[in-house]
């Protein structure tokens, strides 16, 4: 039994910040959810699609992108029924058109956006600080510092997107979506909501003209509501205390904050926690400084809450000094080691002396030490496609790069990807650069997810602008980086499911490519000359399609139901010259070596190959043998 | 409080080993609060769990030099994550060395002094050679749970309690492997 789905009032079960997400989605009687995946947001939509059976009335999907899942929460808002939209902090980027009408046309029924920050940047090319958009789009934010408010804020959020007539952001650090903890459950609802219907409202939905001053006027003045009323929310909360230092802290550098002052004997500071960033009720944050020698705020990423608290104190003529940014770091993610580390040295108060010899010593070997970073996985079709365009183009080519597990190309042994910044800017950025250089190969790269999310249009102008470069769309069949969620080109999920899998060629066909061929990336010989071929054609732009399914889920599906032969793949050593082909040039990790009684020698890893046989094919003197072997009867599933 | 960092490399198993911690250290009544970095783990990047339980926790995350253990998977992994063990704190790390993929290419040298290193300045160190265990427990995949089982000999949690959060965590035909695992695990320790 799916434990989100328990319905035990006071009920403690370990969850995931995300699986609270969930739960307080489905406590608030949510009736429609969208996402486009993203780290660390991706599990939530997960969530919803695991609870299927149990929450019938949930429509819940993976959207094409960002913008298109905004704007179905929207629809369903308008429709009666509370809906929540999910997406990572670059993801608001793409949502941001939406989200700012929808703080314009306000809400129906409750909308929920859950916003995943990345402070560090561990799973995105950018930290990027959500919060500031609040400043335009008028959206409350919401920040829960533990696994339980994860829940309570969640439900709490549809309430107050009601109340106040806006959509309610929630913003969730990956160290909040990702962390574990103990979560208490609420009640899940006894009605279950049932359907909705459309009713015109012409004031709100038809932004035109003097109607969109008029909402833009009705947007600011719903957030002054909510301003009045925070004191009256309990979503800030104040611990009393005598001193005259006091510290402003949100999300989950709240409970840093008061380890760090606990390690530091600090006992009698006041501290305001902010529960809702914005917006911030002057007199709550006057009462607060008033008597006070200095505030610290300290949170994550920039200083959204010192920016508002300095000009709403400036505003009340109070000139408490606010300090933030000038101490806290507003770049990289914030732990109890900084916090406390910058407030010893504030103050003037030693650090505890837990640091030993040992520990000190590794801090400095830790710099020396060979990274460690992710590497595509055994058997990854998209290895097999580096692998051939690195012995195409012998790294002569400028390199488009873009956001998949193929941005792993930018690390050894490939290397070869040149830039990564949004979504979409592989051919984005090289169709214009093409424009303006001469007599250089341009080899681009997309996956199938993201070519769908906002790819299309970027290769419509380069194909209406004569760009001279090959695109390899990398199709794996999956949203593979973010968990396998589905992608449009997905055919068959795991559990058999049929999906409409949009004909790529066809849709390329359509726009004016003429020149479409297919790849299969294990066979490296015919691959490699496929991508020779595709450079020497010249001219507009050229598309290889390089299908082939993600391991990870391929492996699944052959667990699943094995074929009726098993194949291995063996490196005989009398063969094999140690030409590092496989080793190195590839980088296969069930590639390994080890020492033998007269020297070493290279092998597979029996357990750990995906018998995709890139190896087989690539190796210059057959030394990688292939067997094939009948499994045994009653070993295939009839 | 107790402060336990699981670390190695994505695929090993890290994320699995912290989290029947977790269960063991829930349902023995303990207040517990755990943080991971996602993202690359499954694709062989280093992988870390920082799980503290006690009456009440605050923060999810172990400070500097306060870990009361450090359990590693991998023997490079351990030297990642030294600097948060505590003075008296103890380090179990398995004896398997994993080339990062630098190293395979040739651009850098993977330490080789690194038992000695820990001789020299860890008081409370174990490095284990787990491919006995494995080998009799029948899966590699079990590593995660012999180190588990490796940690349990100083945890407060009977062996009734592991089994029970292996049970609960793990996919049922898999149980009974886990339980060996695990008992082998226990055994390394003498």
């Amino acid at each position: 039994m799916n434990q989100l789905a328990l319905n035990e009032k006071g009920r403690t079960i370990l969850a995931m910040g995300n699986d609270a997400i969930v739960r307080g989605g489905l406590e608030a009687g949510l009736g429609y959810f969208s996402t486009y995946p993203g780290t660390p947001a991706s599990e939530i939509g997960e969530g919803y699609l695991a609870l299927r059976k149990e929450f019938p009335h949930i429509h819940a999907e993976f959207s094409v992108n960002e913008h298109v899942a905004a704007h179905g929460a929207q629809g369903a808002s308008w429709a009666g029924v509370r809906s929540m939209v999910a997406m990572k902090h670059v993801g608001m980027n793409v949502a941001a058109e939406v989200l700012h009408f929808a703080g314009y046309t306000g809400v129906r029924s409750g909308l929920v956006v859950v916003i995943g920050s990345d402070p560090g940047a561990t799973s995105s090319t950018s930290e990027q600080d959500d919060r500031w958009y609040s400043l335009h789009t008028h959206l409350p934010i919401l920040e829960p510092s533990t696994i339980q408010e994860a829940k309570d804020f969640t439900a709490l959020a549809f309430e107050l997107s009601e109340r106040y007539n806006l959509p309610v952001i929630l913003n969730a650090p990956s160290k909040l979506c990702h962390n574990i903890g103990s979560l208490r459950l609420g009640a899940l609802p006894d009605v279950l909501p049932a359907g909705g219907r459309f009713e015109r409202n012409p004031n709100r939905y038809i932004n035109l003209f003097g109607g969109s001053v008029a909402n833009h006027r009705r947007a600011m003045e719903a957030v002054e509501n909510l301003r009045k009323d925070v004191p009256t929310l309990g979503l800030n909360r104040l611990l009393p205390g005598s001193g005259k230092i006091g510290f402003i802290s949100s999300s989950v550098n709240y409970p840093y904050l008061l380890e760090a002052l606990f390690l530091l004997g600090i006992t009698d500071a006041p501290v305001l926690k902010i529960g809702l960033s914005f917006p911030l009720n002057a007199r709550e944050i006057e009462s607060f400084a008033e008597g006070l020698e200095r505030v610290y705020v300290v949170e994550e990423l920039e200083g959204f809450i010192e920016f508002q608290a300095k000009r709403l104190l400036y505003d009340s003529g109070l000139r408490t000094p606010v300090i933030g940014k000038a101490v806290f770091p507003a770049y990289g993610e914030l732990d109890v080691d900084i916090i406390t580390g910058r407030i010893a040295d504030e103050l003037g108060v030693k650090l505890p002396g837990r640091m030993t010899r040992a520990n000190e010593l590794a801090d400095r070997l830790a710099g020396d030490l060979p990274p460690r970073q992710g590497a595509f996985c055994t058997g990854c079709p998209h290895r097999a496609t580096l692998y051939s365009i690195v012995k195409a183009t012998g790294r002569d080519a400028v390199f488009a790069g873009d956001i998949g597990c193929y941005t792993l190309s930018c690390l050894p042994p490939f290397r070869a990807f040149d830039w990564v910044t949004c979504m979409n800017c592989g051919v984005g950025i090289a169709q214009g650069l093409l424009q303006k250089i001469e007599g250089e190969d341009l080899i681009a790269y997309v996956g199938d997810s993201t070519f769908f999310h906002s790819g299309i249009p970027g290769l419509i102008n380069a194909v209406q602008q004569n760009a001279d470069l090959v695109l390899i769309i990398l199709d794996n069949k999956w949203v593979a980086m973010t968990g396998h969620q589905p992608s449009p080109t997905t055919d068959t999920t795991l559990d058999g499911t049929r999906m409409r899998p949009v004909d790529i060629k066809g849709l390329l066909k359509s726009i004016g490519v003429s020149y479409v061929r297919t790849i299969k990336p294990f066979n490296i010989k015919a691959s490699m000359a496929a991508i020779k071929d595709a450079i020497r054609a010249r001219g507009g732009v050229r598309v290889l399609i390089a299908e082939e399914e993600c391991a990870l889920q391929y492996g699944r599906r052959i667990a699943r139901e094995p074929g009726e032969y098993e194949v291995y793949y063996q490196i005989d050593a009398e063969r094999c010259q140690k030409c590092n082909e496989c080793y190195i040039e590839l980088g296969c990790p069930a590639i390994r070596r080890e020492d033998t009684a007269d020297g070493w020698r290279y092998y597979i890893e029996e357990a750990s190959c995906l018998r995709c046989g890139a190896c087989h094919d690539l190796c210059l003197n057959s030394a990688i043998l292939r067997t094939e072997i009948r499994r045994p009867v009653g070993a295939v599933k009839s | 409080m107790k402060n336990v960092i699981f670390a190695g490399v994505g695929g090993q198993g890290v994320i699995l080993a912290s989290k029947i911690l977790m269960e063991a250290a829930m349902a023995a009544g303990y207040d517990v609060k755990e943080s991971e970095v996602h993202g690359m783990a499954q694709r062989g990047g280093s992988v870390d769990c920082h799980v503290r339980y006690g009456k009440k926790v605050y923060s999810p995350l172990i400070e500097k030099g306060t870990a009361d253990f450090v359990v590693c998977l991998e023997l490079l992994e351990t030297m990642r994550k030294l600097e948060y063990l505590k003075s008296d704190g103890m380090i179990i790390v398995n004896r398997e060395k994993i080339d990062p993929a630098p190293v395979e290419a040739g651009l850098e040298k993977y330490p080789s002094d690194i038992e000695d290193w820990l001789k020299a300045n860890v008081g409370k160190h174990l490095v284990l050679d787990t491919k006995a265990a494995l080998r009799e427990a029948g899966s590699a995949k079990a590593l995660n749970i012999v180190m588990l089982g490796a940690l349990s000999n100083y945890l407060e949690f009977s062996d009734e309690e592991w089994a029970s959060a292996i049970r609960a965590l793990v996919k049922e035909k898999f149980v009974d492997m886990n339980l060996k695992a695990f008992a082998l695990g226990k055994g390394l320790v003498a």
